[in-house]
């Protein structure tokens, strides 16, 4: 499937624009998130957030699903990640609507299409104490150097237990 | 194996006039409901580091997510970067209106 074309802003870094066939605009960004790693000075700055953001719409008929967006989504994760093998990238499914179940099983049937033999994902759910569920997972090339040590931190940081903490 | 073995012999022995159809019936009921009890996803309360984490991690990306559209709106550079890649679109049938 032929993916979207991509548009880079030159004055902000990580950050990428597409249009699609039903008038959307989306605009992905790539936020720097190492206040996750405090800890971990190697690899904090490598570490960043994904947000995809629907910015404009040109038509008052809703978008039927639409099979271009997820090899777009890919190519843009993977130009992100190609361009530096010690990036990682979190990304948190959004709990605010009930929908984050639906959400991480999209993603993952997405990355799993995508990966190849070049990209690892871990995943970590969270729940809180109101029994809201939170998806996530991090997302780095197989040669990324600090791998192992990125895989340690993002389980600790969701660590199942309070006495694992 | 502990489904058949308990089947095999329920099948022959669950016709309601059988003194002992009732215990199997029952059996089979508890096992049946350790089976799907087991097979359940576990989710149990996260540390409270790690709810910290995902709700402030929430709170960022819908606050990030509302600034970026926010941002869209007053900036001229991205509006022009759209419009460029709408420019290139084929939009299907009834979608997208360039001199709207």
């Amino acid at each position: 499937m032929e993916i979207y074309p991509l548009e880079l802003d030159e004055f902000e870094p990580h950050t990428f624009f597409f249009t699609t066939d039903y008038a959307l605009a989306y605009q992905v960004n790539f936020v720097p998130s190492g206040y996750l790693f405090p800890n971990e000075p190697d690899f904090e700055q490598h570490v960043f957030e994904m947000l995809i953001k629907l910015v404009a719409n040109l038509s008052d008929k809703p978008a039927p699903p639409d099979p271009r967006i997820p090899p777009t989504i890919a190519a843009i994760f993977k130009q992100f990640l190609d361009a530096q093998n010690r990036r990682a990238i979190v990304y948190i499914c959004d709990s605010s609507d009930g929908r984050q179940h639906s959400r991480a099983r999209k993603f993952a049937g997405w990355f799993y299409e995508f990966r190849g033999t070049t990209y690892l994902k871990l995943d970590g759910g969270i729940m809180d104490k109101e029994g809201i569920t939170y998806h996530t997972a991090i997302i780095l090339r197989v040669d990324n150097p600090n791998k192992i040590r990125v895989f340690e931190a993002f389980d600790r940081l969701i660590a199942q237990s309070n006495d694992k903490s | 194996m502990i489904l058949r073995d308990l089947y095999l012999p329920r099948r022959a022995l669950t016709h309601p006039a059988h003194p002992i159809s009732r215990f199997f019936v029952v059996e089979e009921n508890v096992i049946l409901k350790q089976i799907q009890k087991a097979m359940e996803p576990e989710f149990k309360p996260s540390s409270d580091r790690a709810i910290a984490w995902a709700k402030a991690a929430t709170e960022r990306k819908r606050k990030e997510e509302k600034r970026m559209v926010e941002d869209f709106k007053t900036n001229p550079r991205t509006q022009a970067i759209v419009k460029r890649l709408f420019q290139k679109n084929h939009f299907k049938d009834g979608y997208g209106n360039l001199s709207a």
